[in-house]
Formats: structure tokens, sequence, C-alpha cells
């Protein structure tokens, strides 16, 4: 994985011709943050440990959606690479929710059939949660077994990826082969439950 | 009175549910000596961590009502992986400060249990050793970790937004817990920075960035070992560190381990914890003279 040049270090100018400028609002009303309270103080991307490897970066992300970029925000793969770890929402100045709106952003990306910026990483969430519908709780040597065939594509170098470890960490049973199962009645209400957009891509 | 200090529900969580031995066994022996019982949920589900909520916001909400709705009134719930912590508190708020959502979810999964509090692993333990030094409660056959040089780190685990912990991150409760048990706490520069969580199983040389930065942090600041609270953080930083092919690798503890032999354990009688580790500790322990 290479280090990525932020978007907005170029020259060129940003063309907002088509912006919406409602999206910050809605992403505010789901997310339960006013986005347009940001300082721009780039606090959250100082913290974030995926900044280097990202396109534009939480601050990034808080600026397409106050100008109302929507399609740059959510084509980008700095929403697919965040690991959820909330560094970004627990230095932010002016509490805002910076990885909820990451997630709402993933969300929307799904919903409007927009083309996603990391297909890896969204196969692992489709993966997990396959693995979360099967027995009601997450199985980590079943979700390895799922992400690598959904990515059979990327070529040899991905198919032995951590091979060596997940099967020395299985064979050295800290990693149990069979998963833990909910009841019957339990998995048809997961079931009703994991349920989205995320199932037909 | 009961015999027990503290009853409180338990949320094992997927990840210390299958696998994880050598932070699971230890953790009775602790709870049992700190006459703490936990009853475990019935039929718990996953808490729609990492996935569920990244991409559709309800399932995340639905699965922490499910999971509020099996645990019962009256006891608090301890849950011992920081990643499920933050969507079981994130749940409870949401149904808290929703009534549409609450009913909705109180329609299909019936009561749901929102006044009791949730604690994370080390918001248990930091309370009973302040107990512990106000002298409500005592210890016996203590043994002083000395001589062991410990790197805490937090990880995401202290992270959260500001709805939930307006303090901010927790920087001193681990390091108080681990300075109680007579070890020295060394300071490093990466104590809250993340492992990379999930995405060290899609792209490992991401990971294994972070954790040479972290792991070789801690060996430059002199440190022997890291102890974590997280399950998933012990597994994965060890597991980079090999991967990685760091020249001096830092084997990584659980702090219900360090805090299992501080209270009395000996080191040998338990080779069934250490066996699990990728990186062995044994010689850590042995160079501290917890050896035996």
């Amino acid at each position: 994985m290479d280090k990525e040049e932020k978007k907005f270090s170029s020259a060129e100018p940003i063309s907002m011709s088509d912006s919406d400028l409602n999206f910050a609002k809605e992403i505010g009303k789901v997310a339960g943050t006013d986005l347009n309270s940001c300082l721009t103080c780039m606090s959250c991307s100082g913290g974030c440990p995926m900044y280097s490897y990202m396109d534009y970066g939480p601050h990034g992300i808080m600026r397409l959606a106050v100008l109302g970029l929507k399609k740059e925000a959510l084509t980008s793969t700095t929403i697919w690479r965040c690991a959820g770890c909330h560094a970004c929402a627990a230095v932010c100045p002016m509490a805002i929710n910076i990885a909820g709106v990451m997630d709402y952003l993933r969300e929307e990306c799904l919903k409007g059939k927009y083309p996603i910026g990391d297909k890896p990483i969204f196969e692992f969430h489709r993966a997990f949660l396959l693995s979360v519908r099967f027995h009601g709780r997450s199985s980590k040597v079943e979700l390895m077994g799922l992400h690598k065939l959904f990515t059979i594509g990327s070529g040899p170098k991905a198919w032995m990826q951590d091979a060596f470890l997940g099967v020395k960490m299985i064979l050295m049973r800290k990693l149990h082969l069979l998963p833990s199962r909910l009841m019957s009645s339990g998995i048809s209400q997961v079931r009703k439950i994991v349920v989205g957009e995320w199932r037909d891509r | 009175m009961s015999e027990y200090l503290m009853e409180a529900t338990y949320y094992p969580g997927c990840t210390m549910k299958t696998g994880v031995e050598e932070s699971n066994l230890p953790m009775d022996l602790v709870l049992e000596k700190l006459k703490i019982k936990l009853y475990e949920i019935e039929d718990w589900n996953c808490c729609g961590s990492s996935s569920g909520h990244a991409v559709n916001h309800e399932i995340g909400t639905a699965m922490g009502a499910r999971n509020l709705s099996k645990s019962p009134k009256g006891r608090p719930i301890i849950i011992p992986c920081p990643n499920c912590y933050r969507n079981w508190t994130s749940a409870q708020y949401h149904l808290a400060n929703e009534p549409e959502t609450l009913k909705k979810y109180e329609d299909q999964f019936g009561r749901i249990n929102l006044s009791d509090p949730i604690l994370n692993i080390y918001d248990l333990y930091h309370h009973v050793f302040n107990l512990a030094r106000l002298k409500s409660v005592e210890f016996e056959n203590t043994q002083p970790l000395k001589g062991l040089k410990v790197a805490v780190y937090y990880g995401c685990g202290a992270m959260y937004p500001k709805y939930l912990r307006p303090v901010g991150p927790p920087r001193d409760t681990v390091e108080r817990i681990v300075t109680e048990t007579g070890a020295d706490v060394i300071t490093y520069p990466y104590p809250h920075k993340c492992c990379s969580a999930f995405v060290s199983a899609v792209y490992p040389d991401i990971a294994e960035e972070l954790i040479t930065q972290i792991a070789g942090s801690v060996y430059e600041s002199g440190g022997d070992c890291i102890v974590t609270t997280c399950a998933m953080c012990q597994m994965n930083i060890e597991m980079r560190e090999v991967s990685a092919r760091m020249n001096n690798k830092i084997p990584v503890f659980h702090l219900n381990q360090l805090l299992a032999l501080y209270l009395g354990e000996k080191a040998s009688d338990h080779e069934d914890w250490w066996k699990y580790h990728l990186i062995d500790p044994i010689p850590v322990l042995k160079k501290a003279g917890l050896w035996g």
C-alpha cells in the first residue's frame, strides 16, 4: 500500500458548480453533529493513524461536506480506509463526531450506488456481516476465508497474505476454527437486523 | 450481604469467546480473587462493531438494542473489548435520546435495559484498586512485579466521541493500576495510537508500519513489554511484530495476566497462558525475576 498524495494540496481550483449545499445539514441530522462548526484546525488529520494512506484525510472530508461536494466525498478512499478508531472524534475541539460522519458517508455511498473507493475493505465488511448473518456472531477464521474468496481477483500476493501466520494461530488454538453460535431463534432475529444496501454490491 | 464484592453482567464479545485463552484464563483467576462474579449474557449477539455500524447506522443500534434487551436489570455490564464497549454505549445513548428508535426496538426485542451502567474492564479494575487504596478491600498474598518495565497501550480503546465521554480519553487509568502492582510504567510516544484494527487484515503493510512505530518506540524508551486491555490489540501487535520481522520484538501482555501475577499466581505454574503468545514472554518474566 503506497502513501497517497493529498488531493487538496494540488493547485487546481475546486469546481463548485454542482455542489449540494444541504449535504452538511443532511449529514448532521443522522450523525448528530453540526459540521459547519468545523474550524479546519486539522487536529483530526494530525491524530489519524491512516492519514498518509488517504486521499483527502478526515479534515478534507469535513471541508468537502461543508462545501457540498457530495460526489468527491462519497467516491474518496478516505471514507473506506478510516479504521473507526475515533481518535478524530476524541480530539475534535468542536466535538464533531467525525468517525460517525464517515459511517454515514459509507452508508450514503452504498445507497447512492457510487463507485466504492476501496474495494478490498468493502469486501471485508461484507464478509464480516455475512459471517454475522450465518452465526449471529463473527468468526475470525471464516471471515478471513470469505474475504480471500471475495478478493480472489487481486492476485497471488493477496491469496498468500498472512496464510502462514493464520494457519499457525489456528494450530496454536489461539483462534478457534469453529465459530460460536446463537440459538436458532436468536439467529433469525439477527438476520432481520443485518440487512442493507451492502448486500447488493 | 452477598459474598461477592460485585455481581455484574458479562459480555465477552466475539474475540474473547473464540480464542485468546491467554487473557480469558487469567481473567477468571483475577475475578475470583477480587470477589467479582460475572454472569455471561444469555444468547448475546455480535455488537455490530467494525463493520456493522460502518455500512449501516441502523445495524449498530439494533445489535446494541438486542444485547441490551438480553441484559438483566440491576447489575452493571462489564465489557472487556473496547470496540464492543463503544458500540454498546453508543447504542445506549441513541436509544435513551431517541424515543422513536427505542419504541421500534422495544417492539422487536422486548424491554430494553437502559438504566444500568456499562463499564470497560479497566474501569472495573480501576474501581477495585481505588477501593483497595481506601482500605475497604484488601488483597492477600500479593507479589509486587518489581523490575518489570511496562509500556501501557490503550489503542483506540481510550477514544470515544465527545457525547459518550466528554472528559476526553483516559490518560492515567491503566497506568495507576500498573503502578499499584509495583511495576515501572515507562513513557513513550504512542499509547493512544490505533493498532489499525480490521485494516490489518486487509492491508498488512499498513499495520506493520504502525506497529513498527509503536513497538519500536517502546523498545527505544526502554520498555520490556507492552500491556493492553484489548485482546484484539494484543493479537494484532504480536502478529504484526512477527510479520514485520522486527529485530527487537516486544511481548504484549493483557492486563489480566499482570494482575493475576500481582495477586499471587506463579508465572511458572501457568505455561498454558504463555504458550498462546506469538512472541515468547518468558525471557522478560525471567529477567524481571518473576519466574518461579
